[in-house]
């Protein structure tokens, strides 16, 4: 796409076999991912949000190659991850890393901080003993941790410390592409506010690219110069952070941001409410997924599933509303 | 900020520290592990021949327990008394030859104890007898038995009578507890009590040629001058009475025997001793100490423990963690393997390999390893499919880090506090099931000091024989409920689910 | 329990409370002296971030503290009048899901899964009114109604499991309401739901509100969600009371550092700031705080003085109220 595009998502699914019936099994794929495609500059953050169960995780595991792709291609500087061996993908991760959601289940509680910060180290060849020490005592302060607690162990911290712990073990092989997995969710505002810095001032200093998955709206905009919008394993909406934010194009766009409460009691506001539940991915609607709960459905998008439209300067949207423009 | 700066370690044993009754079983394992490698220092005895062949080198000397030497003395008719060297040839015979030997020496006399039990051991010379009680204690108390008739006197206030003279003798028994009985009819009356089925009486003969003539009562008539001779008897218990009938000149003859003891106690020290200051746990069957076998047979019971769980848990966790791990084939195969094991009850399945390998304690390890793998593979596959989705594990992945390092690092330690505690649990019903083999016979040699071989070799006496079973089985619970009760302190100082 | 108060006295009075919890010997108070009283059918948000003793204040109330380790040592919970605390177990059990009902957290684990829905609606009614078993059917459907439920009649005999997490968070209203309790304590009742699940349940907590008028002590650590939802607010940190306002002052006008540090952490979806105003450091463990303010070490405006002495509460209007030095020109609060 761009000659600075680090990663390129080109119609990635991911299904999960799903083997119902006792005796005459039948195997139904769950299509948690159904099919997505986005490309992450260097240096930039591309913002992945969406409601629980769309997919979003999924699609950070499925580029990291945690869980096998059923289809489509992950292009990461030029080389197809689905294509590489194991050896090379092992390689490969060193400029790829993540950060996940729980601090406290993320770190192993039977080892020292400096030895959580040394496996990436050790997984890559870094032999020298000094060297690793020399390179875990840099992280800790780039993090903003004492050094002294490298000799401590993980349960010794508390949630924001940890994930200051998780995001220096990611940090440490100096990769380009860090794929956080709702960093935040699981911290108290005033230390989600840290963090958020924390990941602002990295990408500043290391010309980081971010691929920020959350369901947090609000953190997105903050942080996410783009920003793509899942509903049941589809992208409904992808763009540029500003335009999607102030000028969002698809329905369940528009609801989602008018779901979230504001932090000012005098703009209280009557706002569409979204009737029902997400759908099941099992069995997803054959048209457009949000076809269910969309305020706004008529009849062609029981039928046709709706393909991204270019509205606009990095603006896209999968909406029948906008076919004819 | 920083909640408290221990390692997993320290906080483990932190936590065990306040388990008290695990701490105390602990302390017992510890020292039996000491005892078993002890064993042959502190056992005071050999625990595989008598102890009777092994008190000499002990320096004990148990002949005064089993063995009585009786001081016989004659009595002649002038009043003067003979020793033993100067009396003729004494005849020893016992009642009951099973219950002791009793012989006569050069030296002296000798009854021997041979096995629990009560005899009278008669002491006779030509016409005299007189007999003593011998009581050998043995596993069995004995019952209460009546002193029998030790020796019989006739009391003469002269032996000089004329023909056609006289007298009635009077008669004085003495029983072997030493109580006296005057005259004939309470010696009679004693042979009533004493048995009822057949009543002893007291007998009077005249051993001399017509010089006497002597009644049922005991009245003798001097019918001729000569050396008159009259004997008593009850049962075989004798005495005489030497006469000068008529003024005819007499020498002084042998006319009773006395024994310096009437009673003796001896113990039967050559099978089943009961606990005693000497043996505290008995002897068994074969006379062997049992605190020394028992004290022996900890090693090889805790090796059936420790060697067969040892090999279990090694096998059954590199089993489970690959199939955990890995899943897919390889857990299918593993596990389908298992299942068929698992489906065995254990002591089953132990017997099935013993049949296959033959009896012996190498085989019983084995044995018994066979049956522990299976229950190793289930728990440390269950923790590690549990410990993979940990998303440490994720993370490690996604760094880039070995499967066999993620393997070693992350989930094996994650799997080793259940392990630790399973394996504790385990070598307890590893010494049971082991103890259950030899019990049937399927450890090789049954007469090897171990605790199952032990109860199987004193099953049959049971029933009269405490002991024999009491303190190997007491050895084995002691040992199975002490490891049973240090892996529930394990496990609740492992479980990071409770809480101090 | 009868009404005896008047209708100017509080619903709910809370005075002085202290809840110490026990760990590796040492006592801590997790709770120390919060006051706040909720009025007849007012919403009351009580914020604060993790460790604050928000839900430990909640559980006081219903006296669910698991004992041991903790322990409520001191204060008074008056519920029309009625000290809670001197209540035998035994009434104390009438009070729960008739009088005052809790709604929690988590909707996966809060409803048993081997019984139907309907069985558990039933429950209450069964322990708190004399409705026979048909009654106590209708009612449940109408509650299930109530709070939005499609098909109650069929969702009646369903399992937990068939239902998604904003349907059985429904549920848990509806089981939390069946007694029409004049208080009902919600529990972070949004936080595990998805954004717009959360609108869902908030319009029908708002609409309830108003039908049945029940008081809410809405506990969480959202605040947008209080900003929707509340009256009034209690802002708690470190198990004290920093800042008590209606929820328009307390927005537009925050006195303590630390509320205005909230404030200032969240990030907004509707417009683009470039950094956020952190609070630095952390919540103190419970205990370690000597002397001084407990918020002290993290203030970007502490003087000297807020590290010798701790602030009492200082009353900055009528409804406002704010542990903080810094307005110690207005009156001491006095309750």
């Amino acid at each position: 796409m761009n000659k600075d595009t680090l990663l390129e998502v080109k119609d990635l699914k991911m299904y999960f076999p799903q083997t119902t019936g006792l005796i005459r099994k039948k195997t139904i794929d769950v299509k948690a991912v159904d099919g997505i495609s986005f490309d992450v500059q260097e240096g930039q953050t591309l913002g992945l949000v969406g409601e629980s169960g769309c997919g979003k995780s999924t699609t950070g595991r499925g580029i990291m190659r945690l869980i096998e792709p059923r289809d489509g291609e992950v292009w990461f500087e030029g080389n197809d991850l689905a294509r590489l061996t194991r050896h090379e993908l092992r390689l490969k991760r060193r400029e790829m890393q993540m950060v996940f959601q729980d601090p406290y289940a993320s770190l192993n509680p039977r080892l020292r901080i400096e030895d959580v910060l040394a496996e990436p180290l050790k997984a890559h060849g870094v032999r020298s003993k000094t060297e690793r020490r020399e390179l875990i005592n840099k992280m800790l302060d780039v993090v903003g941790l004492n050094r002294n607690f490298a000799h401590r162990y993980a349960h010794e911290f508390s949630g924001g410390q940890r994930q200051r712990i998780g995001i220096a073990r990611a940090l440490i092989l100096n990769p380009k592409l860090i794929i956080a997995d709702e960093p935040v969710a699981a911290l108290d505002v005033s230390i989600q506010a840290q963090i958020l810095n924390l990941m602002k001032d990295l990408q500043a200093e290391f010309g980081l690219a971010y691929l920020f998955i959350s369901h947090d709206l609000s953190v997105v905009r903050h942080l996410c110069d783009r920003t793509a919008v899942m509903y049941l394993g589809r992208i409904a909406e992808i763009g540029n952070t500003e335009a999607i934010f102030n000028k969002p194009l698809h329905p369940y766009t528009q609801t989602l941001l008018d779901a979230i409460p504001v932090s000012n009691p005098r703009h209280r506001r009557k706002r569409v409410v979204l009737k029902g539940d997400v759908p099941s991915p099992v069995n997803p609607p054959k048209g457009c997924a949000f076809v269910g709960r969309c305020p706004k459905v008529h009849e062609r998008c029981h039928e046709d599933r709706p393909q991204l439209i270019a509205m606009g300067d990095d603006h896209q949207v999968a909406c029948h509303l906008y076919d004819e423009a | 900020m920083v909640v408290n700066q221990q390692s997993p370690f320290i906080t483990f044993v932190r936590k065990f520290l306040k388990q008290h009754l695990a701490l105390v079983a602990f302390a017992v394992l510890l020292g039996i592990m000491g005892v078993a490698v002890l064993a042959p220092w502190i056992a005071p005895f050999d625990p595989h021949r008598p102890v009777t062949v092994q008190y000499a080198d002990h320096g004990i000397d148990i002949t005064q327990l089993t063995r009585h030497s009786p001081v016989l003395e004659g009595v002649l008719s002038d009043g003067t008394r003979l020793g033993y060297s100067d009396l003729p040839r004494v005849e020893v015979g016992a009642q009951n030859q099973r219950v002791v030997n009793a012989r006569r020496t050069r030296s002296g006399l000798n009854i021997t104890a041979l096995t629990a039990g009560h005899t009278a051991v008669t002491f006779s010379i030509d016409e005299l007898t007189t007999a003593m009680d011998v009581y050998v204690r043995g596993e069995v108390p004995l019952a209460a038995i009546e002193p029998g008739l030790s020796q019989l006197t006739i009391a003469l206030a002269q032996s000089d009578f004329a023909i056609g003279e006289q007298t009635t003798l009077e008669l004085k028994g003495l029983r072997s507890d030493g109580t006296e009985l005057e005259g004939q009819d309470t010696i009679n009356q004693f042979g009533t009590e004493y048995r009822p089925e057949a009543p002893l009486q007291v007998e009077w003969r005249s051993l001399d040629e017509g010089v006497t003539s002597v009644n049922a009562n005991g009245r003798v008539d001097f019918l001729t001058a000569g050396e008159g001779l009259v004997q008593a008897r009850f049962g075989d218990v004798t005495t005489l009475a030497q006469f000068a009938v008529g003024g005819a000149e007499v020498a002084p003859r042998l006319i009773n025997l006395s024994l310096a003891d009437y009673e003796t106690n001896l113990t039967d020290a050559y099978k089943h001793q009961r606990p005693s200051g000497l043996h505290w746990f008995g002897t068994d069957h074969q006379n062997r100490d049992i605190f020394s076998r028992v004290l022996h047979g900890t090693r090889d019971t805790l090796m059936i423990g420790f060697v067969s769980v040892a090999i279990g848990t090694l096998i059954g966790t590199v089993l489970g963690l690959l199939a955990g791990f890995y899943g897919g084939r390889i857990d299918n195969a593993i596990t389908r393997v298992m299942d068929v094991l698992l489906a065995f009850p254990g002591i089953l399945l132990a017997i099935a390999v013993i049949a296959f390998l033959g009896a012996g304690l190498i085989n019983i390890i084995f044995a018994v390893a066979v049956f522990t793998v299976p229950v190793f593979v289930r728990i440390v596959r269950a923790s590690t499919l549990s410990l993979k989705e940990m998303t440490y594990v994720e993370a490690a992945r996604s760094i880039g880090v070995r499967d066999s390092v993620i393997i070693a690092r992350h989930i094996f330690p994650g799997t080793l506090p259940v392990v630790l505690v399973y394996l504790t649990m385990r070598i307890g019903v590893a010494i049971l099931i082991g103890a259950a083999l030899s019990f049937l016979g399927l450890g090789g040699d049954i007469t090897a000091p171990e605790w199952g071989s032990m109860l199987s070799a004193a099953k049959d006496n049971s029933s009269t024989v405490f002991h024999a079973t009491f303190f190997p089985g007491l050895a084995i619970v002691i040992t199975v409920l002490s490891f049973n009760i240090f892996g529930d302190g394990l496990r609740d100082a492992l479980d990071p689910k409770l809480k101090e | 329990m009868t009404h005896r108060g008047t209708d100017s006295q509080p619903l709910l009075d809370i005075r002085d409370l202290v809840v110490k919890f026990k760990s590796d010997g040492r006592e801590f108070a997790v709770v120390d002296g919060i006051s706040f009283h909720i009025n007849k059918g007012e919403t009351l948000g009580v914020v604060g971030e993790s460790g604050c003793g928000k839900s430990v204040t909640s559980l006081s109330i219903m006296q669910l503290i698991p004992t041991p380790p903790g322990k409520i040592t001191g204060g008074e919970i008056r519920f029309r009048g009625d000290n809670l605390l001197d209540l035998p177990e035994k009434r104390m059990r009438k009070v729960r899901g008739n009088d005052i009902s809790m709604i929690f957290q988590e909707p996966m684990t809060s409803l048993n899964p081997v019984f139907t829905v309907g069985e558990q609606i039933d429950e209450v009614l069964d322990l708190h009114t004399d409705l026979n078993k048909a009654q106590q059917r209708l009612r449940s459907i109408e509650m299930l109604t109530l709070v939005g439920i499609p098909r109650p009649e069929q969702i009646y005999d369903a399992y937990p499991y068939q239902l998604s997490g904003g349907m059985r968070q429904r549920v848990m209203i509806a089981i939390g309401l069946a007694c029409e309790p004049q208080l009902l304590i919600a529990d972070e009742p949004t936080t595990a739901l998805d954004v717009t699940i959360q609108a869902q349940i908030l319009e029908l907590m708002g609409n309830l509100r108003s039908k049945m008028d029940t008081a809410i002590l809405f506990i969480t650590h959202d605040l947008g969600v209080v900003a929707e939802m509340c009256d009034r607010v209690v802002v708690m940190y470190a198990g004290q009371v920093v800042e008590e306002a209606d929820v328009d002052s307390l927005f537009n006008n925050p006195r303590h550092p630390y509320t205005r540090g909230l404030l200032d952490s969240i990030p907004d979806a509707t417009q683009k700031v470039e950094r956020l105003n952190a609070i630095s450091g952390m919540v103190p463990q419970p205990g370690t705080v000597e002397r001084g303010c407990r918020f002290a070490d993290r203030c970007s405006k502490a003087t000297d003085h807020c590290f010798q002495e701790a602030p009492p509460l200082f009353s900055i209007d009528e409804k406002h109220i704010s542990r903080c030095w810094l307005d110690k020109d207005h009156p001491r609060f006095a309750s």
